[in-house]
């Protein structure tokens, strides 16, 4: 006996992700305001609040076993892409990150990949029971080409989204925890070379991540975004000030307001309360996805479930932790909340995944 | 299961997160909230308007006027040559180097500071693009009357702060007290509109300042001044009006003066308060303090006779009168009134050694002498007079007829008042009145004496003496002035360099007051190495009388009846 798919349906996944899109816009207005360059980024954002709302709705339908049979197309796409963005995307501040739409706007094809690749990655992991050495060695190797065009841009976050995203699912897909312990070991060796030298990293990249273990060593300078995001959090107090009167959004003391630092709005505008608010929306959505994790009903659907909620969950913590100087500055917006088309349709896309595994979870398998 | 670690990895990330914000937001709330406010707010200094500079009739000396720069952003002028020819004209300097600044690679130039309202006027009107006219936080020093009493009023600074003469002994007074405003300010320092700015304490303009000074007088005894140094070639000159009972300075001259405001393009020299800054040795007029000491300490009367003597050999030095004419002679003798009246230098020192060291340096100091005067001008002097302690033989005679000491002007015009008023030492004053900037008189200086320093009596005695220099003496008929009594002395000092006397070089000065019955103004004229003409009586004489006559019609004291002039000289007919 099979129940009808809204009894099935994961409505208040669906309800608190599209809110909280909503409420981001309400913050993306506020936070732009007084800035005339970013004045319509709230209307803007609607739009793709819009959209993203029919493409998780789509994904929610698509039965989630097709990803598995789109995946190489997916990932071939992306690369294509990436290496487009490579070779001639449009730059602003100082990055290559975007491909021009001509006038509907642009288009960043990193934000796409880390979906794209949580896809391909549980893909290649559910291939076969058995997930050894060769596998895991095939599966770096299909990261490591995306991950490396990325991290080319440069966007050390997304790159770091990915392979969290990797490590995720790699620690539910091997076999054996010992493989995963040799994994573990060789990232962490991989991450001391990166940090500890100039080989891969640009200097700017690696001062902002060396900063927050030293937020004072440097205030005007690196430590600047750090210490402003952590004085307009800590200002907000228990109420905050009110939205559209934070004074260290509206006077531009913390940088990037209606992107990546929109906590730190929230944080001071809303106060505790708001930021204690933002984070059960966070909490709800989590953990409709892990409960997607357990209604999973094939390795395909656990690992790409597991990959979606790693991508979500690297977001929301980095992104706060970066805006409470608790951790590095990595430039990854907040999932639903920063002014960003790429990024939110995406969301929604994962969300309708995830949706949809979560609604097949009573169908039996033959 | 892998699943429910995944579970606990969020909650307590969840916690965490909580905990860390709580911390935050809440325990360092507070802080961190005022540190926000703090990085926001911005204190400008709000700069006061400088106060007026008014003579004692209320006509204005010194007033602020707003002043403006100009700027130019190099890269909005169409046409720079044009440009740059344009505002040479109207700014009056040469174009090629405005042509320079044109051409600058900097965003944003200045080319003049502090200019004048009308210059600005003028290129506002030419609509130059490019061309913007700003105006300052301060203003610009107006000076009215050019040179007059320059050397009194002093100059300021670029940011019209007090650098010399009353600018800056009463800048304090005259700067007003600046004002500090809030504003919120974003990162760059912005103001922002939505905020009200807040005023933390108001701007005070500054007060003003009247001074005794009378503008009519002063404007003539500059002029006098000038025409006598010019005559005699001299080097420089100072003269002095004062009032003897009240201490005000009603004119005080130094030649050379300069243009308060393009100072800087005088020498440094030029702008020197001589009258109060430089001290000399003032020679014949000193008897004066000589007599007093005699009469006052009894040791000398005015009966006493002194054998007349050319010259007088003290210490292995020889004392010399003066080969002015007035030799008494030897063989005669004379009294303390013919010593002052024919200024004998060998006479003075007989005196001054029949008093002795001790009362001799007591007087000196009684007068003021060794102390400022306390005028409040920049730089005073307090001269030179050397501590009893290591006078030598030579000092005392010496002093007497007044070397081996240095005095100001300023002092030595004091010392005159003292005698002129009946014996009260008297602080000189340059401010009468601090005006508030709506005209309030916010503090009124009133006469100070500072102690008695002869009796009533010895003071009448020394008008006598000085009535005696004017009519029979080295003051006949120099400094007489028709219609009216004077008295005074006359001095011819010798000019030390380097520890010892020039030879040929003088300074020519008098010391008197008008009328002699009750004086009105204490004088002086001192005039610094005249050339042809050497003497005190020939040199300053004339220019003391010149100035007294001007002062006492500008006083409104009409000259006595020629009459009696008249009946004295028919008398002397008789005898």
């Amino acid at each position: 006996m099979e129940r009808p798919w809204y009894s099935r349906f994961n409505w208040l996944l669906a309800a608190t992700t599209v809110a909280l899109a909503l409420f981001g816009d309400v913050v993306i207005h506020s936070a732009t305001l007084h800035n005339p360059d970013a004045s319509n980024e709230w209307r803007k954002q609607l739009v793709y609040i819009a959209i993203g709302v029919v493409v998780m709705a789509w994904c929610a339908w698509v039965d989630y076993r097709r990803w598995q049979r789109w995946a190489v197309y997916l990932y071939s796409i992306n690369l294509g892409l990436l290496y487009l963005v490579w070779k001639s995307g449009h730059s602003a501040m100082g990055a290559q990150r975007w491909i021009s739409l001509g006038p509907i706007g642009t288009f960043q094809p990193s934000e796409p990949a880390k979906l794209v690749l949580a896809i391909v990655i549980a893909s290649l992991l559910a291939r076969t029971m058995i997930v050894g050495f060769k596998e895991m060695f095939y599966t770096l190797v299909a990261v490591a080409l995306p991950a490396f065009l990325i991290l080319k841009q440069p966007d050390l976050g997304t790159t770091l989204v990915i392979f969290g995203i990797l490590t995720a699912q790699l620690f539910f897909g091997v076999s054996r925890t010992g493989y995963f312990a040799v994994y573990a070991a060789l990232v962490a060796a991989a991450a001391a070379f990166v940090v500890g030298t100039n080989a891969v990293l640009k200097p700017f990249q690696r001062s902002r991540i060396l900063i927050f273990l030293h937020p004072n060593s440097d205030p005007q300078g690196a430590g600047w975004s750090l210490s402003q995001s952590k004085i307009a959090v800590g200002s907000g107090e228990l109420f905050g000030k009110g939205l559209t009167h934070g004074t260290q959004t509206q006077l531009d003391f913390v940088p990037e307001h209606s992107r990546d630092f929109i906590f730190s709005v929230v944080g001071e505008e809303l106060g505790y309360v708001g930021a204690i608010a933002l984070i059960c929306a966070y909490a709800i959505i989590l953990f409709g996805a892990v409960g997607a994790v357990f209604a999973s009903r094939d390795r395909f659907a656990l690992l790409l479930s597991v990959g979606i909620v790693a991508l979500l969950a690297f977001h929301v913590v980095v992104n706060i932790g970066m805006t409470v100087g608790i951790m590095p500055i990595t430039g990854i917006p907040l999932p639903f909340m920063s002014y960003g088309g790429s990024a939110i349709i995406t969301d929604f896309a994962a969300i309708g995944i995830l949706l949809n595994v979560h609604m097949q979870r009573d169908r039996l398998v033959f | 299961m892998r699943a429910k670690m995944l579970f606990y990895v969020f909650a307590a990330l969840a916690i965490f997160l909580l905990v860390h914000l709580y911390r935050i937001q809440i325990v360092q709330g507070p802080a961190l909230a005022a540190l926000a406010r703090d990085q926001r707010l911005e204190t400008i200094d709000l700069v006061a308007r400088r106060g007026t500079i008014f003579d004692r009739e209320g006509n204005t000396l010194v007033r602020s006027l707003p002043s403006q720069s100009i700027y130019v952003t190099p890269r909005e002028v169409q046409d720079k040559p044009a440009t740059a020819q344009a505002l040479a004209s109207a700014l009056d300097v040469p174009s090629q180097r405005i042509l320079e600044r044109l051409q600058s690679a900097t965003p944003y130039v200045l080319i003049d500071r502090k200019i004048e309202r009308d210059a600005a006027d003028r290129i506002l009107k030419l609509k130059l693009a490019g061309v913007s006219v700003i105006a300052e936080e301060t203003g610009v020093r107006f000076v009215p009357a050019g040179h007059l009493a320059s050397t009194v009023l002093g100059f300021t600074g670029i940011d019209e702060n007090g650098l010399d003469g009353v600018e800056y002994s009463f800048d304090r007074v005259l700067r007003g007290r600046p004002g500090r405003m809030s504003l919120e300010a974003d990162q760059w320092g912005r103001a922002i509109p939505f905020a009200a700015p807040h005023v933390i304490e108001a701007v005070k303009t500054g007060d003003s300042l009247a001074l005794t000074l009378d503008s009519y007088v002063q404007y003539n005894v500059e002029r006098t001044l000038r025409e006598t140094v010019k005559k005699w070639h001299a080097r420089s000159g100072s003269a002095i009006v004062m009032d003897p009972w009240t201490g005000e300075i009603i004119a005080l001259a130094n030649v050379p003066d300069y243009d308060v405001t393009t100072y800087d393009k005088f020498p440094a020299d030029a702008r020197r308060d001589r009258a109060v800054t430089d001290a000399y040795e003032p020679g014949s007029t000193f008897k004066l303090i000589t007599a007093a000491a005699a009469l006052e300490s009894k040791k000398v009367t005015t009966y006493d006779r002194f054998p007349t003597r050319d010259k007088l050999e003290v210490g292995g030095h020889v004392i010399h009168n003066a080969e002015d004419g007035f030799l008494a002679g030897n063989g005669g003798s004379e009294t303390l009134e013919d010593i002052v009246a024919y200024s004998h230098n060998v006479g003075a020192a007989e005196v001054g050694l029949a008093l002795g060291q001790q009362t001799m340096y007591d007087m000196v100091r009684r007068f003021g002498f060794g102390d400022e005067t306390g005028v409040g001008l920049a730089g005073e002097s307090s001269g030179i007079l050397a501590p009893l302690a290591s006078w030598s033989g030579t000092t005392l005679p010496t002093i007497a007829f007044g070397h081996s000491i240095a005095v100001t002007p300023l002092a030595l015009a004091r010392a005159y008042c003292a005698i002129a008023n009946g014996g009260l030492l008297i602080r000189p004053r340059i401010v009468g009145e601090i005006l508030s900037p709506d005209g309030g008189v916010v503090h009124r200086y009133a006469a100070e004496v500072e102690r008695r320093v002869i009796s009533q009596h010895t003071a009448a005695i020394l008008r006598r003496y000085l009535r005696a220099v004017v009519i029979r003496g080295t003051g006949n008929p120099t400094a007489q002035v028709a219609g009216y009594t004077t008295a005074g002395k006359t001095g011819t000092a010798q000019i030390a360099e380097n520890g010892r006397y020039v030879s040929g070089e003088y300074v020519a000065s008098f010391v008197g007051y008008i009328p002699a019955e009750h004086p009105r103004y204490v004088i002086l004229v001192k005039v610094e190495r005249p050339r042809g003409a050497i003497y005190g009586s020939e040199v300053a004489a004339p220019a003391f009388a010149k100035i007294a006559q001007m002062a006492m019609m500008h006083a409104g004291v009409l000259p006595a009846t020629p009459r009696s002039v008249k009946r004295k000289a028919a008398s002397k007919q008789h005898v």
